[in-house]
């Protein structure tokens, strides 16, 4: 489940257009999982891929293309107005996370982090944190994030429960030990009663 | 003021004129015929008022019909039938008062036709009156039936459908959506149609294109209802926690009273065990001296009796 590569484009508004007018304004790309003397062409080749995805993807919508050559799925989300974002992960990476990573950077108003920091989640500012911050695809996806703490609270309420119920079990063996005690006591008292009221001389 | 008087010259005059003419000829058609248009339009006057008296009568029964407002009777339809008769009676009086100054030409001397336009304004003014009760009693009844209206409104109002909550729950992946206004048509239909997904998903005829935009939103709307699920259960953990807790509370309540009684039944004992402790201590004495005292005796006894 890797995050590859983020570009945002350019491009005329047209129904299609040709590869090389795609215009890329900003790409990052994480290849470590490349070995060291095939970075170079997965990156000419990813780079390939964006342009031909962003060229033949009609303005306005968003789609998710599998790229066998360069191993990698794009998903692209492509506005009306030419301005589009793709994504190349790897096929297990879930396409939604991708689409809002991409709607995160369409949607970037400069000067302020693209993603805020929160308790759980760090800060993202640009291309390259986006790229390590969201290895892990439920970073992007604010639903699955949602879920994650949900799932979360849901367990340690499950081991809340089950140590109070060990609690229960304990305190009805106090309640044993104690009504023990209480009777015992009472007994006690009552011989003793029993014993200064009938012996008078020893 | 007492006429019967003038009434009786009146009527003895009449008789005479009466036969006065029959003994001349001419004349006595002349007076007859004044006399029966006069009483024509006293005759329909009588009959109008009578009418007019009657109808009366109606309308307060109309008043009353309306003013019992008890929800069970069923006045309905009989307060529809009585202002219905009510109503025919009025016009047909209205017409009738309306006929009665064409009679009015028929009055030959002055008198008698100032005496007619006076009756015929009488009766118009009481036919007005008449109207006006049964203008207010109609408001009124309207205003009831209103009040009855609202009221009815109020307790039988439907409530929101779950089809509504359901939409709200699957349209939120849409709302998130179209919080990006800068996608153009085909995004916004793809929307709709994942919101929808739950109904139907004919995939087959679909390009792979539009089965992404559905299966993304399809995605969006699957996590949503997840999470709902999951927040449900922690909520309903959170109540079985509490009341676990809250049994568990009242169990130490037990505990600590069963401890309670067991410390004072502990200090009782102890109270008693030194009381025993000092009578035994003190009782040595006692007996020590009554031992003295049954040896003096027997010791005295023994003596007396060698």
């Amino acid at each position: 489940m890797r995050l590859s590569a983020i570009a945002i484009f350019h491009r005329a508004p047209t129904e299609t257009v040709e590869p090389d007018s795609v215009q890329i304004m900003e790409s990052a790309f994480n290849l470590a999982a490349v070995p060291f003397w095939d970075k170079k062409k997965v990156e000419e080749l990813i780079l390939q891929g964006f342009r031909i995805c962003g060229a033949r993807i009609p303005p306005g919508t968003i789609h998710s293309v599998r790229y066998p050559e360069a191993q990698h799925t794009f998903h692209i989300v492509l506005q009306a107005s030419g301005k589009g974002c793709v994504v190349a992960t790897d096929a297990e990476y879930p396409s939604r996370s991708a689409v809002s990573i991409a709607y995160k950077f369409l949607n970037r108003v400069p000067g302020q982090p693209v993603s805020a920091a929160t308790a759980t989640t760090p800060a993202v500012q640009n291309l390259h944190d986006a790229i390590t911050v969201y290895q892990d695809p439920v970073q992007a996806d604010k639903i699955s994030l949602l879920q994650r703490e949900l799932e979360e609270v849901h367990r340690v309420m499950e081991e809340n429960i089950e140590r109070v119920l060990r609690r229960g079990e304990q305190i009805d063996d106090l309640i044993a030990r104690s009504n023990k005690l209480s009777d015992a006591s009472k007994a006690f008292y009552q011989r003793t009663k029993k014993m200064n009221s009938c012996c008078t001389l020893l | 003021m007492d006429r019967t008087r003038e009434f009786t010259d009146s009527v003895e005059s009449f008789k005479r004129r009466q036969a006065l003419s029959s003994s001349t000829g001419a004349p006595t058609l002349g007076v007859r015929a004044q006399k029966p248009p006069k009483s024509r339009v006293f005759v329909t006057a009588s009959q109008i008022a009578r009418n007019l008296g009657h109808i009366g009568i109606n309308v307060k029964k109309l008043a009353d019909l309306s003013k019992t407002s008890d929800p069970f009777k069923d006045c309905e339809v009989r307060i529809e039938e009585l202002s219905g008769t009510i109503k025919l009676d009025l016009d047909t009086l209205k017409a009738q008062i309306d006929g009665l100054p064409k009679l009015l030409s028929e009055c030959r001397n002055a008198h008698s036709r100032a005496h007619c336009e006076q009756i015929i304004e009488q009766l118009r003014m009481r036919l007005a009156n008449v109207t006006q009760k049964m203008k207010t009693i109609l408001t009124s009844r309207s205003e009831a039936l209103r009040l009855q209206q609202e009221r009815r409104d109020q307790f039988c109002a439907t409530t929101t459908p779950s089809v509504l909550s359901h939409r709200t729950g699957g349209s939120q992946p849409y709302n998130i959506y179209s919080g990006d206004p800068a996608l153009g048509g085909p995004a916004a239909a793809a929307a709709s149609g994942g919101s929808d997904f739950a109904v139907a998903l004919p995939e087959d005829d679909l390009t792979p294109l539009q089965q992404t935009q559905v299966a993304y939103h399809a995605s969006r709307t699957q996590s949503m209802t997840r999470v709902q699920r999951t927040l449900a259960e922690i909520g309903r953990m959170f109540q079985d926690f509490t009341q676990l807790v809250y049994s568990q509370g009242e169990q130490l309540r037990i505990i600590d009273d069963n401890l309670d009684h067991t410390l004072d039944n502990l200090e009782a004992a102890t109270g008693e065990l030194k009381t025993a402790q000092k009578k035994i201590s003190s009782n040595r004495w006692l007996i020590i001296k009554i031992l003295l005292i049954i040896v003096a005796f027997l010791l005295v006894f023994g003596l007396l009796f060698r």
